[in-house]
């Protein structure tokens, strides 16, 4: 039985959950409002910036702390729950922090609000929730229409965390709806010089994204056998489709999931955002973004449509090895530094891809330990490079050399960011990437081997850019270039630090992941 | 006691982080050899606790670093709870190496503070160096695949850390570059290995009663795959045949071969004349380039369930061997020279692992490790004072260095094998285990092979003597070469600090062939092979005077041909080697790898091609829709931002709205099926 919070537990269970034998952690006394809390801060603080003034340098301040605040108590909060879950050290396919209400009862197919943690969604939220404080930093610069840029800022964070924590489709696919616009609107108004083409691109394929995402969801909310038509069971998904229909949703999710993760034929939407985002954004669109991708196709393709997804497991193989070689390849020949590290994140998911298709329990544990790890380094690389490009006005890997002269710091981050995408052990992408191959490899052997051979490629563009961008001998353009500023190490070092902790003790949070996981594996075999 | 082992590879880490501390550069580098020195020590405690008993079981202590239950089918059944571990383990062959690894490490690190004296970096040199030596350590004692493959790469990194050292000059770069992508081959071929293990090990080894000591099977431990390989090999491990085996036992040589620079990926090692001369020395002697053939004595048992490798890997032993040797007689920088010497030596270690001479290979392994670090360190000397590495510019060394050319000569005696030296006691060993052709288990490669063997070995021993004593007598010996701006007579005898190492190693030179003497050999043997059958190494005269006549003769034919600095006959000998078949070809394999690079390189502007022809349209197809209906891009600079706003909201409404009634309103294909 769901223990529900004395005040939340309103209306009873809702339709699709059932009688459901999980079992939460979530003990009396514990706050269940944990997760509405983390979730809707960040909106509260758009409220109280919307009634802030913007005109003065000291409004401004105001108004930067108002919005690390809304981003920092998420944080906080997700800390406090992946710590209470490593304490907890629960086995069995059970989700903490549940609390739902009735909502929408009207609708021909019901919704709740019903919000809860698992294995999986805890680290990624986490990541996130870091990501947007670490991006709040980065923006302290940031003056042109401040009040709306954090205000974008805020909300799409209420999406992206929103969608991590729903345990109910409808819901997650408005959090999801809720970080499209934003999305756009931080391209075009804040981007590089082709931002407005890159915008477009983005708006429209993550539009096409969500409906396709809607399509599946209602598909299988349709479908519900135990009762009446529901969305609510993101948790108990006990839904069993024709074959037809599982794989006609399995093509909705997953092209619906591959133009945002990306999925290689589907990349350019995302490659142009990357590139032409101003930094903070772009670290965002990486490590949420694609990110909550990745979960999705978890969530929704891998635990909605196992049939599907297992009949065309040789497809997403397919896909995920042109990835890891197209991302590979296409950011060894790069010039545009940020290009280079878009090309280079396309390549780093065709590895999710790959576990994902595998859907063996080892590696899907490596895919979100990745998808972490890798928010992280790709965070830290896009933001060394982000610095590198204010102070040389340049993103040519061609006309930069010698910059570690000037730049020590700069330099030994960028290093220990590259070391970690490469998979050095003891740095955040290696037990990822081990777990990923160990796991595929039986099931995939063919491929596991190609993805593997792929991972020379993410040497090489590694060692090119240290190498080009910050070795060799000293340049007198350079000359008077200064080393990262102490606001610049505020939101870098805790990066650098967060690949160096999660590299030594992955053992931590890896049997945490691995209670989410195994219920997804549970779905996947036992259909 | 054997707890010390952890201190032994631990204390090295710790003067690395806390070489951070100290405010002077030099004094943090003063720490690390403090912290070199003590692992040292306790290394040798280590030493003559094992060799006091001997025949102990292994001692092993470990630490978990990750572990859960994935409840997966890997092939082989469901596994048990996925496990990576870190640890130490204590036998023969650790036993033996972790103090030669330490003091090598010892020695170069108190001549870096000397040869670096006055550059910047000295911390970070010094950091690098002390992590190195940790993970060399940590490497030697490593109890199972996973921390064996852990301390692989962070060597990996060190030695580019320490190659790309100079980090300015672009050569260096380009030879850390070089060497990091190259191991990295082999880095995979290791981690492919690794893999293949586990998926086809852990469901049966989780079946097995645990092993005493430990509250868990490791299906990556060494001493349970020394079982489970021959177990495997009888048909008694479910799902793993002999193809098995096979596919691991190439993998980890290739892995083996790619980081010994063996053929035809020998340049990597030859870039180590880009890095300081100190780390030179430890990449080629103690560190890197010896780690191939710790991995295949590591896994020996497995090697030994699978013939057909053994023999390969001596055939490409032996080839190494020569066409190493040949380079190195067809190259005249000194450093170049050396490490190609270096790569033909660990050619014949191979060859002796190869043809079942597991002891022998590792004590060759020994005595080379001492006598490369010598070379390189004086090479590093006379460089140094010279300013030049081309041994035609050089000349003189002998009356205006004394001691550094004395130790050369040293280390020139023992690599190449003089008699009754170092490397003629190992090198005895080499050709007798050719001879003799036998593995352990009685099989033994066919004698044509053989013969091509024994012809491998015995011309690898001649070029070799031939190579270093070429590069002495023209290098050192006669009168100085004049060249602008070179003073002669400013050369001098380099400070203590950088002389003192040398004097050390020219003595273990010299004496630690007692270890190989035929009587003691054996002894050696059955330490570093802690198997159930004792070694037999058979004192063989016919090896210890084909090895005494290749090997002096090489060094004494150098001699009547260079002695007299005669230029013609040099630079014939050297054109000769050049065009040698093997040379020639080993040269055009290595330009065909870089040609390789490159051509690896010039596709990658195709993706991103094939992104702006084909896929943007596309995808404009969708965005540009959306453009198009708000009416172009311009006027969002215009900052109409609102109409923007409601624009796209707009567009998202309506397409979930038509998903919506796509979905609900019931299509015939879809609701229908209900």
């Amino acid at each position: 039985m769901i223990a529900l919070h004395p005040l939340l537990a309103a209306t009873g269970t809702g339709t699709g959950t059932g009688t459901s034998t999980t079992t939460t952690t979530t003990s009396g006394e514990f706050p269940t409002v944990l997760l509405t809390a983390l979730i809707w801060t960040s909106l509260a603080a758009v409220v109280i910036l919307l009634a802030l003034p913007e005109r003065t340098d000291e409004e401004r301040s105001r108004l930067r702390l108002v919005a690390l605040a809304g981003a920092a108590i998420p944080l906080l909060l997700a800390t406090f729950g992946l710590n209470y879950q490593i304490g907890q050290d629960f086995i069995g396919g059970t989700t903490s922090f549940e609390e739902q209400r009735s909502w929408l009862t009207s609708l021909p197919i019901q919704s709740s609000y019903h919000l809860g943690v698992d294995g999986i969604s805890l680290p990624l939220l986490l990541l996130s929730t870091l990501l947007f404080v670490i991006a709040m930093i980065a923006s302290w610069r940031v003056v042109t229409r401040l009040r709306l840029y954090l205000v974008l800022l805020l909300v799409m964070e209420t999406g992206v965390n929103g969608v991590l924590c729903s345990l109910d489709y409808l819901l997650l696919l408005l959090f999801w709806g809720m970080t499209i616009v934003p999305v756009f609107l931080l391209i075009a108004i804040w981007g590089g010089p082709g931002r407005a083409r890159a915008a477009w691109r983005q708006l429209g394929f993550a539009t096409v994204g969500w409906a396709l995402l809607v399509a599946a969801a209602l598909l299988l909310a349709a479908k519900v056998s135990n009762g009446s038509p529901s969305f609510d069971f993101v948790k108990d998904n006990t839904v069993t489709l024709s074959r037809g229909i599982g794989r006609l949703g399995f093509w909705l999710s997953f092209l619906g999931l591959g133009l945002t993760l990306p999925v290689v034929p589907l990349h350019i939407a995302a490659r142009d955002a990357l590139t032409e985002a101003s930094t903070p954004i772009a670290v965002l669109i990486r490590g949420a973004v694609m990110t909550m991708s990745g979960y999705g196709l978890m969530r929704m393709t891998l635990t909605g449509f196992p049939e599907g997804a297992h009949y065309f497991g040789t497809v997403m193989v397919v896909l995920a090895v042109l990835g890891a070689l197209w991302g590979g390849i296409a950011a060894l020949g790069q010039d545009d530094l940020r290009r280079l590290l878009a090309y280079a994140a396309v390549g780093q998911m065709g590895m999710v891809l790959l576990a994902i298709a595998s859907a063996s329990a080892i590696a899907l544990n490596g895919a979100v330990l990745l998808l972490v790890a890798d928010g992280l380094s790709g965070a830290l690389l896009l933001l060394v490079a982000g610095v590198v490009q204010e102070r040389t006005r340049t993103r040519s890997i061609a006309r930069l050399g010698g910059l570690a002269w000037q730049m020590p710091k700069l330099a030994a981050l960028w290093l220990v960011a590259g070391l970690a995408t490469i998979g050095l052990p003891f740095l955040a992408g290696f037990v990822a990437e081990l777990m990923i191959f160990t796991g595929s490899y039986p099931v995939h052997r063919v491929a596991t081997i190609l993805v593997l051979a792929s991972t020379l490629l993410t040497t090489a563009y590694v060692l090119r850019t240290l190498q080009r961008i910050f070795f060799g001998p000293s340049r007198e353009a350079f000359a008077r270039l200064k080393d990262a500023t102490t606001l610049e190490l505020t939101y870098l070092l805790p990066l650098a630090i967060a690949v160096i902790i999660l590299g030594l003790l992955p053992g931590r949070v890896i049997p945490v992941i691995n209670n989410g996981v195994q219920s997804v594996v549970a779905r996947f075999t036992g259909g | 006691m054997y707890n010390l082992a952890w201190a032994v590879v631990l204390v090295p880490l710790g003067a690395c982080l806390l070489s951070y501390l100290p405010e002077a550069p030099r004094r943090a580098a003063q720490f690390c050899i403090a912290g070199t020195a003590a692992t040292l020590v306790l290394s040798l405690v280590l030493l003559v606790d094992r060799l006091l008993h001997n025949n102990a079981a292994p001692y092993q202590s470990v630490i978990t670093f990750l572990t859960f239950s994935p409840n997966q089918d890997l092939g082989g059944g469901v596994v048990g709870d996925f496990h990576l571990q870190l640890g130490v383990r204590v036998d023969g062959l650790s036993a033996v190496m972790m103090p030669v690894v330490a003091l090598i490490s010892l020695l170069v690190q108190l001549h870096s503070v000397g040869s670096l004296r006055g550059e910047g970096g000295m911390r970070r040199y010094a950091a690098v160096l002390s992590f190195g030596t940790f993970a060399m350590l940590a490497f030697v004692a490593s109890p199972n695949y996973f921390d064996l493959f852990v301390m692989w790469e962070m060597v990996s990194v060190c030695c580019w850390l320490l190659l790309g050292h100079w980090w300015h000059r672009p050569e260096s770069l380009r030879a850390a570059r070089r060497a990091f992508l190259v191991t990295r081959v082999g880095d995979l071929a290791l981690l492919l290995a690794l893999i293949l293990t586990y998926v086809k090990f852990s469901a049966n080894v989780a079946l097995l009663p645990a092993t005493p000591g430990q509250d868990v099977n490791d299906p990556l431990s060494f001493t349970i795959l020394g079982q489970e390989w021959h177990r495997a090999h009888l048909g008694a491990v479910a799902g793993v045949g002999v193809r098995t085996l096979v596919a691991t036992a190439l993998l980890l040589l290739l892995a083996a071969a790619v980081k010994s620079a063996q053929l035809p990926v020998q340049g990597w090692l030859a870039g180590s004349a880009e890095a300081p001369p100190p780390a030179a020395a430890l990449i080629q002697s103690a560190g890197v380039a010896v780690m191939g053939v710790l991995l295949v004595a590591r896994s020996y048992p497995l090697f030994l369930e699978v013939p057909p490798v053994l023999a390969t890997m001596a055939v490409l032993g032996a080839l190494t061997a020569v066409a190493s040797a040949l380079l190195a007689l067809a190259h005249t920088d000194m450093q170049r020279i050396l490490a190609y010497a270096t790569s033909s030596h660990l050619g014949l270690a191979f060859l002796a692992l190869g043809v079942g001479a597991l002891s022998a290979g590792v004590f060759h392994l020994f005595t080379q490790a001492f006598a490369v670090a010598l070379m390189v360190l004086a090479a590093g000397n006379v460089a140094r004072a010279y300013g030049v590495r081309d041994i035609h510019h050089l000349g003189g060394v002998w009356e205006r260095m004394p001691r550094t050319a004395r130790a050369m000569l040293a280390g020139c005696a023992a690599s190449a094998g003089v008699v009754l030296l170092s490397g003629f006691w190992s090198l005895d060993g080499v050709v007798a285990g050719v001879l003799r052709n036998r593995l352990p288990n009685g099989a033994s490669a066919p004698a044509v092979i053989q013969v091509l063997l024994i012809a491998g070995v015995l011309a690898a021993l001649t070029l070799g003597a031939l190579a270093l004593f070429r590069m002495f007598a023209v290098g050192f010996l006669g009168e100085p070469v004049k060249r602008r701006g070179f003073q002669p007579e400013k050369v001098r005898e380099p400070a203590v600090g950088m002389r003192a190492p040398l004097a050390v190693l020219a003595v273990i030179c010299l004496v630690v062939g007692l270890v190989g003497i035929p009587g003691v050999r054996a002894t050696f043997g059955n330490v570093v092979f802690a198997g159930a059958t004792p070694q037999h190494e058979p004192f063989s005269v016919v090896a210890l005077l084909l090895t005494a006549v290749f090997a002096t003769g090489g060094a004494a034919l150098a001699g009547m041909i260079w002695v007299r600095r005669d230029e013609a006959a040099t630079d014939l000998a050297t054109r000769v080697a050049a065009a040698t078949p093997l040379a020639a070809a080993t040269a055009a394999l290595g330009t065909l790898g870089t040609r390789l690079g490159v051509l690896l390189v010039r596709p990658a502007a195709l993706p991103p091609l094939i992104d702006d022809a084909v896929l943007e349209p596309l995808a404009d197809a969708v965005g540009g829709g959306l453009d198009v209906a708000a009416g172009g891009a311009r006027r969002l600079q215009a900052g109409r931002l609102s109409s923007y706003t409601l624009t796209a909201v707009a567009a998202t409404a309506l397409l979930a709205l038509g998903a919506t009634l796509a979905a609900t309103g019931h299509l015939p294909g879809v609701g229908g099926s209900r």
